[in-house]
């Protein structure tokens, strides 16, 4: 079973995100902040397939979420997602697989998450 | 009267002004017997007994007194029994910003005069080559300075706050419209993928209430842009109005915003009507308030606890409004934040949206205050507490 974690404050765009990828099948789970995300990446024994991350978010921002994640397992798939193009060179020299210019289309996200699923081996996609 | 006429008349009141104060207090702090009687001469021959000259022999006494009366030029000898150098100009500085100062140096010393006057000084005189004519000149022209230099930092923190205020603004663009924005858009492909299946019909119909509040949402913060710059530009009226009539319409608005949640609010108070010295603006401070509640709320029931009473303080009386809720709650390093959005320099502090900028700037008009707690003391995760003191009505 494929595995999403959601880095998302507004509580409705994680929502959203959230029923995008039940229509594929693909569970998830979420933080509200970059603090919370970390925690959570420790705490799980089964780490997620692919990261969400949203930037501008309260305790601990997406940039420092990441590279802290990214330094447990540098192999973690972060997608990054964020209104601010130009973060996206910082976020692919930390090691981020895409950046994503919100807002964005739903298709654009499935072609991002079916594409590094399909990288990584993943076979089970819908 | 064209411009050019019209500036040269405003700098001509400004000279006149000072020509027409009757009486210029001059501090001397000078150390050498001969220069102060040489001062002393040339301020009795100028200015038709318009200065009042005092002096100090050292620089301690001469900030003291200065602390105690009021100048409108330092005459400042920069070699003292008791400071030397730039730093004497460096210390009588750190003490006034608003007196011009001038300073004497040693014939020799033009680097030091050029220094002084590049850390503050409005002038510089060169000692033995002082005359009546140019101490009258220097005094005239360093407050006539003073004053200008005066206005360009008034004018400077006006266009300061300007610049925040632009920054913000573009801030809400480029961050919380898009997140609207993104809302939407997503909500609306959603839904053209569920589209295809004819079972989907009960899952199109939520998605279409996310939608809808997003649109809401957009609708609120463009509302609340409109309102703190109302604020920002214009006096604010204040009369009686009747806390509960506008605390009820709050609570309705927010229970029919919010249809898909459960939101327990239960009142108490010592009274069953109360008049605020306020204006209705009063019910975009509740609505913000308990919007804010059941947003950052998980839980399935979210329970909100307003707790009104009545306290003294400098003895004026105030109505005490605790909005107690079971969110997530606001950690430490954020419960002053929180409020600063837009009046900060354009900093942004994400997750609260820009309804506690106005809650902030429309208490702020009613001399009122705002902050908020743990409901729990010491552990945030419990929910916050908003506390609100609003002028009674007497």
């Amino acid at each position: 079973m494929t595995i999403i974690l959601i880095v998302e404050d507004d509580f409705t765009i994680a929502l959203l995100y959230e029923k995008i990828l039940e229509t594929m099948g693909i569970q998830t789970i979420s933080a509200n902040n970059g603090k919370e995300a970390v925690d959570l990446y420790i705490s799980l024994s089964d780490k997620p397939d692919i990261i969400l991350m949203d930037h501008r978010m309260p305790i601990k921002n997406g940039i420092v979420a990441s590279k802290e994640i990214l330094e447990i397992d540098n192999q973690s798939k972060i997608i990054f997602l964020s209104a601010d193009s130009s973060l996206e060179n910082d976020v692919i020299s930390i090691g981020a697989k895409k950046f994503i210019k919100k807002p964005f289309s739903i298709k654009e996200l499935i072609k991002s998450i079916k594409k590094i699923l399909i990288f990584s081996g993943c076979t089970n996609i819908v | 009267m064209d411009q050019i006429g019209k500036k040269q008349m405003r700098s001509l009141n400004m000279s006149v002004d000072i020509l027409n104060k009757q009486i210029i207090n001059i501090l001397l702090i000078e150390d050498n017997p001969g220069d102060i009687r040489l001062i002393q001469e040339l301020i009795k021959e100028i200015g038709n007994g318009q200065f009042n000259l005092l002096f100090k022999d050292n620089l301690a006494d001469g900030m003291q007194i200065h602390n105690e009366e009021i100048f409108d030029v330092i005459l400042l000898d920069l070699s003292l029994p008791d400071s030397e150098g730039l730093q004497t100009l460096e210390r009588i500085l750190t003490k006034t910003s608003d007196v011009p100062i001038i300073v004497f140096t040693e014939t020799d010393d033009q680097i030091l005069a050029i220094e002084s006057v590049k850390s503050g000084a409005q002038d510089y005189l060169i000692k033995g080559k002082v005359n009546g004519i140019l101490l009258e000149r220097s005094i005239f022209y360093s407050i006539e300075r003073q004053n200008i230099m005066k206005k360009i930092k008034q004018s400077e923190k006006k266009y300061r706050l300007a610049f925040h205020r632009a920054s913000f603004y573009k801030d809400i663009l480029a961050h919380d419209m898009n997140n609207i924005l993104q809302g939407i858009m997503s909500g609306t492909q959603l839904i053209s993928m569920h589209m295809s299946n004819t079972d989907s019909q009960e899952k199109i119909s939520n998605v279409s209430e996310i939608i809808t509040s997003q649109i809401m949402r957009g609708a609120r913060l463009i509302n609340n842009v409109r309102k703190i710059s109302q604020l920002d530009e214009s006096s604010v009226f204040l009369y009686s109005i009747e806390f509960f009539h506008y605390l009820k319409k709050s609570i309705e608005n927010l229970k029919s915003a919010f249809q898909q949640r459960i939101i327990n609010v239960d009142i108490s108070s010592p009274k069953k009507e109360i008049l605020l010295n306020a204006n209705e603006l009063i019910q975009e401070v509740f609505e913000n308030l308990m919007i804010n509640a059941v947003k950052h709320n998980h839980n399935d029931e979210i329970e909100i606890q307003i707790k009104i009473s009545e306290i003294k303080e400098n003895f004026e009386n105030l109505i005490k409004v605790e909005f107690i809720d079971n969110g997530y709650g606001i950690d430490d390093s954020r419960k002053k934040k929180i409020f600063l959005r837009g009046n900060n320099g354009g900093k942004y502090f994400s997750g609260m949206g820009l309804g506690l900028s106005l809650v902030t700037k429309i208490l702020e008009s009613y001399n009122g205050k705002i902050w908020v707690e743990d409901r729990v003391d010491g552990d945030y995760t419990k929910g916050s507490n908003f506390i609100l003191l609003i002028p009674e009505m007497i």
